[in-house]
């Protein structure tokens, strides 16, 4: 306490106090979350603003004689005629290792009850880009633990790999499993516009899977003004881009997209913007495109971090050509898309391999599971081509019946239960084995069985051979040779393990 | 009549009722008397505009002392014949708040120059919090 004394009273004898100059205004207009402000003559675009009382706003609207802005914090306490500081700064958010773990709100500021947060230093909200030079293409891996993804639609450290689909089909819990599935990255859940609830089921879910340990949750609920909900985004990157220009790598998740525009157009209208298509307005497709061009791989001359970025959308009946979806999905680099039809038909992840796509992420997919999803790729392929004869097996010959047979089974291996990630070795092994025949003989019901019992198996007998895989990242001839003498015992044994 | 026309007439009318910073009763009468002569749905729009101007140039050529404790006269004068080497200063205005503790605070037109006690003592709290961590 005594240090503590002493050290705010040698701050404040180095203390030059000066007369402060001020530009001020007057709220003339206030309303949800927005004031329309008269004077403020010296304001800049995007200024923070002082409205007495703690509450602060942002300027957006620059008029001749008024001044539009938006308010953080309860507006209920700004009246008619009050004054208006201008503060010289532009809204900034703490940053640093002091987040990791906590849940915060669009200002940074700590919801959890933790206390409060030991900040390195401070980001604005609002940055340009990363520029040309900075950047590097995308060439490391971010492993999601989900088959289907890792190796269909591989996503790259520094990539933009859009999440689109209906509710309830399982977009969260996509990103949520990535989330989980991180070691080395550290990774930020951008909540917008969500019920409280549900963000405090994800952030126990987090928790409970031991994934918090390395993940910020900054969280704008429903109930937030819908200014808090714009701003959320813009923090959380800020957050990112400390790690990224530490040169390690983080991973931002914004759970959802057509939330966020709907917050930028209420706010929009409520400043007299005029609007567009859908009633947005003009510059929506600055807002995200400014926003996921901050995502980037940056080279080794900058540190070589980078920064993931994992938007979400939600479309509505299946329409992925509306105004926000075709604007996120032009932005990104490739997407991941969900599809009801096949979330109900029991294929979880539902993912729909035909739209999904992924730009860039083969660049920075491993050797090994390029050598595996190639051939997964074109089964894949042939097994929707044939898919709508699959009813008139009967009639087919043995050729088309045997493709249509083992599409079903990569089907069914790509399943996988939500939160439970595999590793990058386990999926190799499963696929490969899947897409050389080793289960065409098994039961589709029982390929689920068939795979767990192989892999442990594997992880019993041949520990060394998955190790191989992950650190080497391919599979030479020698662990082909291994592991087909491997797999073709297992089928050998396969029905006493059944038995026991 | 646009918008736009209607805000560049009334503001040429507001301009033109300012006449080195003092405002000319006569114009102003005759300001509204043009303003009136407009539709009726123009001219309640334009007229609040015109009362808005006026308010605004008004504004910048007035200074505001506020203060703990009355001012003599003369130090008021001081004051404003210091400020007035840079802004003219046609109208002065002196409120009292005990609230700002000591010093003075000056505004004239959206510029505020505080010297007061207490915003120095928001300076030193801003700095201290500045210091150490969110």
């Amino acid at each position: 306490m005594a240090d503590l004394i002493s050290q705010i009273e040698k701050e404040i004898a180095g203390l030059k106090l000066k007369a402060s100059r001020q530009n001020v205004g007057v709220v003339t207009e206030i309303g949800d979350g927005v004031a329309r402000i008269e004077g403020l003559s010296d304001v800049q675009y995007s200024e923070l603003l002082d409205f007495g009382s703690g509450v602060r706003g942002l300027a957006l609207n620059l008029e001749q004689f008024s001044v539009g802005a938006v308010i953080f914090g309860d507006f209920t306490k700004i009246k008619q005629g009050a004054e208006v500081k201008t503060t010289g700064q532009i809204l900034q958010v703490p940053v640093g290792e002091g987040l990791i773990g906590r849940v915060v709100d669009g200002l940074g500021n700590p919801i959890d009850g933790k206390g409060s947060i030991k900040a390195s230093s401070h980001y604005p909200v609002e940055k340009i880009a990363p520029g040309v030079i900075t950047r590097q293409s995308v060439n490391t891996p971010l492993q999601t633990g989900i088959k289907a993804i890792d190796a269909l639609i591989p996503i790259g450290r520094g990539q933009r790999e859009l999440i689109i689909g209906d509710r309830n089909t399982g977009k969260t819990t996509v990103a949520v499993d990535t989330i989980v599935n991180q070691k080395d990255v550290i990774c930020i859940y951008v909540a917008i516009g969500q019920k409280t609830s549900k963000i405090a089921q994800l952030v126990a879910k987090l928790e409970d899977l031991g994934a918090m340990d390395h993940t910020i949750v900054v969280a704008a609920s429903a109930s937030d003004p819908a200014t808090m909900q714009y701003i959320a985004p813009y923090s959380g990157v800020a957050m990112g881009e400390y790690f990224m220009d530490q040169g390690k790598d983080a991973l931002i998740v914004y759970d959802d997209l057509s939330k966020h525009a709907a917050s930028y157009r209420q706010i929009s209208l409520l400043l007299r913007r005029p609007s567009g298509r859908e009633a947005y307005p003009g510059d929506v497709f600055y807002l995200h495109s400014r926003l996921l061009e901050r995502a980037a791989k940056l080279n080794k001359d900058y540190g070589g971090g980078s920064l993931t970025a994992l938007p979400i959308i939600e479309t509505q009946a299946n329409d992925v050509s509306a105004y926000i979806p075709t604007n996120v999905i032009s932005i990104t680099d490739g997407q991941i898309y969900l599809e009801p039809d096949l979330f109900f038909a029991g294929v979880r992840p539902a993912l729909n391999v035909g739209i999904s796509v992924s730009r860039v992420g083969g660049a920075a997919q491993t050797k090994a599971m390029k050598q595996v999803s190639g051939r997964l790729k074109l089964d894949l392929a042939q097994f929707r081509d044939l898919q709508a004869f699959a009813q008139f097996s009967s009639d087919l010959d043995p050729e088309t019946k045997k493709q249509i047979e083992r599409g079903r089974r990569i089907t069914e291996v790509l399943k996988q239960p939500p939160y439970s990630p595999v590793p990058v070795e386990e999926q190799v092994v499963a696929l490969w084995s899947v897409t050389n025949g080793y289960m065409d003989e098994v039961e589709v019901e029982k390929i689920k069985e068939f795979e767990e019992k192989y892999v442990a198996h594997l992880k019993l007998r041949n520990k060394k051979l998955l190790s191989e895989i992950a650190s080497k990242k391919e599979l030479d001839e020698k662990m082909i040779k291994e592991l087909e003498k491997v797999t073709k015992e297992f089928g050998r044994t396969y029905g006493k393990y059944k038995r026991s | 009549m646009t918008k736009k026309q209607m805000q560049k007439i009334v503001k040429k009318l507001a301009d033109a009722s300012f006449s080195g910073g003092r405002i000319i009763e006569s114009q102003v009468i005759r300001s509204i008397k043009v303003l009136k002569s407009l539709p009726q749905y123009e001219a309640i729009s334009a007229l609040g505009e015109y009362l808005n101007s006026i308010k605004r140039i008004e504004r910048q050529f007035t200074m505001v002392v506020e203060t703990s404790i009355p001012l003599a006269v003369v130090t008021v004068n001081k004051m404003r014949k210091i400020v007035e080497k840079k802004n003219k200063i046609t109208k002065v205005l002196v409120n009292i708040n005990p609230e700002i503790l000591g010093g003075f605070k000056l505004k004239i037109g959206d510029e505020i120059w505080d010297e007061s006690i207490l915003g120095k003592i928001n300076q030193v709290k801003e700095v201290i919090s500045s210091g150490r961590s969110n």
